[in-house]
């Protein structure tokens, strides 16, 4: 006989397999985004290289909701599948720079690390806190970036140049975000993690297009670069991603709390 | 109706302008079409502030907000006015001082859209803000590294043009104001 509706279990404890069936779909989100992506922003240097990766908000989504394993599947497959949609790329260089880039560093990373740190995604948060923190947190890395950048044109700068964008980002960051009710040492753990696993990303890639046949110096300048800030943006689109719909990704049976 | 002191900001703009432009300070430029380009990205930049300026000083919702507005966002507003007339002049000195100039003004606007985010009735906006410093800091760092070799940077700098065009553009079609809506200059 069936139970009565308010009887029911919450959809999580009927049912382990919905996060199986999230993993599966958010892997054809991030392979029909990802192509797309790939034709549109390719570094000129090498093909399916995008420097605008924006899946890499859907693999860091995908590791934190589904855990390491279902992650890596999601983030990694997802990426290879984009990769041979968008240009046929079944070869070594294509596996390195999207499985294993894709699947080990945007999705498997922040999936370890969120759960070694008890990251709460939501970091206590309403989504409008959250844009606002993000708006700002991205304009002053924007900022810092092209202060760190100038003493390479203006020699004079030299080293004032380092020491000025270090210190707006000490100082500037804990007042941009001074009034946000906000969990912000999550927080800070969380965009830390998505420059590391953007980082790591890059690093892979760029292992790839050397890899190709290109040296370090010109795969760093020509898609290493590209492929850490644009996929840094993207993963700060995600960790917004993530407060917006981990709540609901609850409910749904999405995702099990790992976090206090 | 627009202000007289808004609407002679942006004649003195459009005239220093054009007195620099014929004044041949633009010549350390490698070509005409740079010239042209370069010309262009301030204006669009103009465009977009002076429209910005506008649709603060008519649309009510946004006349009203701002009247809560603190000083440090007024002292923003003055100061991004007179890095927009510095620009002119930062051209004249140097390729690098027009880039940190352009960084500079939208930086400000930025600070602003901070100082006001809980005000502003259209806050994606302040997302054009973003994008716009975006496309500032890369223009610093494509010119810096010299990634291209010299013939491309013809072709960079109008991309680059129509990029500002396109944010301009944006921050207008997101905005929704008719700053020529017969009402506005009626009510006035």
């Amino acid at each position: 006989m069936n139970e009565p509706l308010n009887q029911q279990k919450p959809l999580s404890k009927r049912s382990n397999v919905i996060p199986v069936y999230g993993a599966l779909s958010f892997a054809v989100l991030i392979a029909i985004v990802g192509a797309a992506m790939m034709t549109l922003t390719s570094s000129p240097q090498m093909k399916g290289a995008a420097l605008l990766w924006i899946p890499a908000a859907l693999q860091l989504v995908a590791g934190v909701w589904f855990g390491p394993f279902l992650g890596l599947l999601s983030g990694g497959l997802g990426a290879y599948a984009a990769g041979i949609i968008a240009y046929g790329g079944w070869g070594l260089v294509d596996i390195i720079m999207n499985p294993i880039a894709g699947g080990i560093a945007n999705s498997l990373l922040p999936a370890v690390l969120f759960r070694l740190f008890k990251i709460d995604p939501t970091f206590g948060a309403s989504p409008k806190d959250i844009k606002k923190a993000m708006f700002s947190i991205l304009s002053l890395l924007v900022v810092v970036f092209a202060i760190g950048v100038l003493p390479i044109y203006v020699k004079e700068l030299s080293i004032w140049a380092y020491i000025a964008a270090i210190v707006l980002l000490l100082v500037g960051s804990p007042i941009l975000l001074n009034k946000l009710i906000i969990n912000k040492i999550d927080f800070f753990v969380a965009l830390i993690i998505a420059i590391i696993s953007c980082f790591f990303s890059a690093l892979l890639g760029t292992f790839g297009v050397v890899v190709s046949g290109n040296t370090w110096q010109a795969a760093i300048l020509g898609t290493g670069i590209g492929w850490f800030l644009g996929d840094t943006v993207s993963a700060f689109l995600g960790i917004y991603a993530l407060v917006y719909f981990t709540e609901r990704a609850l409910k749904m049976g999405l995702v099990k709390k790992y976090w206090p | 109706m627009v202000t007289p002191s808004l609407a002679a900001s942006i004649l003195v703009f459009i005239l220093v302008g054009c007195f620099t432009y014929s004044d041949n300070s633009l010549l350390f430029l490698e070509s005409k079409f740079a010239r042209i380009a370069i010309f262009l990205v301030l204006l669009f930049n103009a465009a977009y502030y002076f429209y910005y300026e506008w649709y603060s000083e008519l649309d009510k919702q946004m006349h009203s907000a701002l009247e809560k507005e603190t000083k440090i966002g007024w002292f923003l507003r003055v100061l991004g006015q007179c890095i927009l007339y510095l620009l002119w002049f930062l051209l004249d000195y140097g390729w690098i001082w027009f880039q940190i100039g352009l960084l500079g003004l939208y930086t400000t606007y930025i600070f602003w859209s901070i100082l006001t985010w809980e005000i502003h009735p259209k806050k994606i906006l302040a997302w054009i803000d973003f994008l716009g410093l975006l496309l500032s800091a890369l223009f610093l760092f494509i010119n810096v590294q010299n990634l291209l070799p010299k013939p491309d940077h013809d072709f960079l700098l109008g991309i680059i043009a129509m990029a500002y065009l396109i944010i301009t553009f944006l921050g207008i079609y997101l905005a929704r104001f008719n700053p020529f809506n017969p009402k506005l200059w009626r009510n006035k």
